[in-house]
């Protein structure tokens, strides 16, 4: 499988051209470890992007470093073609995989807490509404569930109006409705607020869904870049064709086939002819699956199947 | 100022929703007090404490001293009298002239009474009656200030260093760092939140036992809250130091009470190091709680000033500028 290494992102043309968040040759070592790896990316306006990538890749260290969290070992951000500073907090919105909150105090005081940070902000009522936080705004912050935590996390990252808003694997722990509706409100967010957003996940599903550009980040560098369904085209054609195990196939049967379970598998790259083939010589096609190749393939296919640590 | 502010109201919304923490804040130095005004509550001297002025020889002709339960202690006018006045003596006389007796009764003191009526009536000699007016010091009033020092020792310690270093492990403070609020509004809201506590548990547990007990309160209270606020100023800057880097709950919890122990043992606290090794009263000197437990006795029992108290002042101020100055330096968010 080839490795499409790219230094820039093809952006939407009906976009803003200003690439909105510049990063160039991010370097970050921890002694003799190089976490992040020379990285430059390019973060267009209005457009919800993904970093992907296994556990230790670098990518919560470059969203940390573009936070403002770390120092990089070297390195450039640029935000609308200038340096950032200082007052970069002041308009963008974090949202980290698991923030503790003060303890003792109800979903409200957090937010207004937070409020008193920010020079500038929208209203309670606004962000209360837009984050469904009606339901438990006077509950203790331990007291709610992962999801409610989630939407409350998220309504503090979005006090400030953010330009931009960076959201750490926002959705890990949560149960798939939890997932669902906190996807339902990046999406508003992106759609109707015209925020940018940098996203990083775990899951490929919620990367394909909300994610107008991709990048998967192994060993600190990226290994492949773009709008993820561009991306299965340029990686992947045809699909894969499984059938019951105890199905007896031709001697000269003309795919490669391979066990998976409890499945016969081959690829093809026509669909169509496979299936004709099938039934010209009389095999059972009812428990045939065909399955296209997901970004959940690519990134396994990219980055190795192995545990990281 | 918004930002200290709202730090401050969130923290002290914190304390008095955390009914364990509150509980323990109140009822400790209130069970401490009342077990102590208990224990002491009987006079646990069996004998009469008598000073003799003069050559101890000259007793002999005097059947008072003949008495038994009388334990006579040979000292100079001054010391006598002192003692007499802090109700170490019961009966203070000088026998120097034979002839004629002049004794020092403090006029609150009942076994003085009862020393003085038997030595009327014991002696012919003409003797000269010499009152001092003094209110015996009880060990109450003693420790109390050192409890309510103590308390405010915890309450500072833990109240400020534990509780950073807990948000710093779990991640609060990543967060606060990643908004435009400055590390030195955060320590200040943590602090100013912490006076609100710790003077509101002070005062709470002084007029409440005030209420209840009898304790000595000679001094001014303006110079009383002055010596706390400094004092608790230094607390402070202690737990401050503890909180500056460190990430573990548990390092932490060892680290205060590495020092709080000590500073509850060697500060006089419980018990006074007259008479230790000179080492150990070197080491005292060295505590700051002991400065605050000192001055606060000093204003409270024998209504001292603050010129009075000025050195152990200056010490707490200096030790906090110390400690604040390296808290400034040394201080991070997260562990990054």
């Amino acid at each position: 499988m080839p490795i499409m290494t790219t230094k820039s992102i093809s952006t939407d043309p009906l976009k803003d051209p200003l690439q909105v968040l510049e990063i160039k040759n991010l370097v970050k070592k921890y002694g003799s470890l190089t976490a992040v790896n020379n990285l430059t990316l390019s973060i267009p306006t209005g457009l919800c992007y993904g970093l992907l990538g296994p556990n230790g890749a670098g990518k919560s260290t470059t969203i940390e470093i573009i936070e403002g969290l770390k120092k990089p070992t070297s390195g450039e951000i640029y935000y609308n073609q200038k340096p950032i500073d200082k007052n970069f907090k002041d308009i963008i919105g974090i949202q980290f995989q698991s923030t503790s909150l003060q303890d003792h105090l109800t979903v409200l005081e957090a937010l207004k807490l937070f409020e008193s940070f920010f020079k500038k902000t929208i209203p309670l009522d606004q962000i209360i509404e837009t984050c469904q936080l009606n339901d438990f705004i006077n509950q203790d912050t331990q007291k709610i569930s992962g999801g409610q935590r989630q939407r409350a996390l998220l309504a503090i990252a979005l006090l400030n109006d953010p330009e931009i808003l960076f959201l750490d694997e926002p959705t890990t722990g949560l149960d798939p409705q939890s997932r669902r509706h906190f996807w339902d409100l990046i999406t508003h967010l992106k759609k109707d607020k015209k925020k940018t957003i940098l996203l990083t996940t775990h899951y490929m599903e919620e990367a394909y869904i909300l994610c107008d550009e991709i990048a998967i980040i192994d060993k600190g560098q990226i290994i492949a870049q773009g709008p993820p369904r561009k991306l299965l085209e340029k990686h992947y054609s045809g699909a894969h064709i499984s059938l019951d195990k105890n199905i007896l196939l031709p001697l000269d049967f003309p795919y490669e086939t391979y066990t998976n379970y409890e499945r016969i598998e081959f690829h093809t790259d026509n669909v169509r002819d496979s299936i004709k083939y099938l039934l010209s010589k009389n095999i059972d096609i009812s428990s045939v699956e065909i399955k296209k190749q997901t970004l959940d393939d690519l990134f396994l296919d990219l980055t190795g199947k192995k545990t990281r640590n | 100022m918004k930002k200290i502010i709202a730090i401050i109201s969130a923290r002290t919304k914190e304390f008095y929703r955390d009914k364990a923490s509150l509980g323990w804040n109140f009822i400790f130095p209130f069970f401490i007090i009342f077990a102590f005004s208990f224990i002491f509550s009987k006079d646990k001297k069996d004998l009469f404490q008598v000073a003799i002025i003069g050559p101890v020889k000259n007793v002999s002709t005097h059947e008072f001293f003949k008495l038994k339960n009388l334990a006579l202690h040979e000292m100079s006018q001054k010391q006598a009298l002192e003692k007499t006045r802090k109700h170490k003596i019961d009966l203070s006389i000088d026998v120097t002239d034979p002839t004629h007796l002049e004794y020092w009764v403090n006029s609150t003191s009942k076994n003085g009474y009862i020393l003085e009526k038997l030595l009327i009536n014991m002696t012919s000699t003409p003797v000269t009656q010499r009152v001092i007016k003094e209110r015996e010091i009880s060990y109450l009033d003693w420790v109390f200030p050192g409890i309510l020092a103590m308390n405010l020792m915890f309450n500072c310690l833990w109240g400020v260093g534990y509780i950073i270093v807990k948000y710093r492990q779990n991640g609060f403070l990543k967060r606060l760092k990643a908004t435009p609020l400055k590390a030195y509004q955060y320590l200040l809201g943590q602090v100013f939140s912490r006076y609100i506590v710790a003077f509101g548990v002070t005062i709470i547990v002084f007029l409440g036992s005030k209420l209840m007990i009898d304790f000595s309160m000679k001094g001014s209270y303006f110079d009383l809250v002055v010596v706390y606020t400094v004092g608790i100023t230094c607390l402070i800057s202690f737990g401050l130091i503890v909180s500056a880097r460190t990430t573990s709950k548990e390092f932490a919890d060892g680290v205060l009470n590495i020092i709080s122990w000590p500073m509850m043992m060697l500060s006089g606290v419980w018990f006074s190091l007259e008479g230790a090794h000179p080492g150990i009263i070197l080491f005292s000197k060295a505590i700051p709680l002991t400065h605050l437990v000192d001055a606060t006795r000093a204003i409270m029992i024998e209504g001292k000033t603050l010129v009075d108290v000025w050195p152990s002042v200056a010490i707490m101020l200096v030790s906090s500028a110390i400690l604040i100055t390296l808290t400034s330096i040394l201080f991070k968010w997260s562990d990054d």
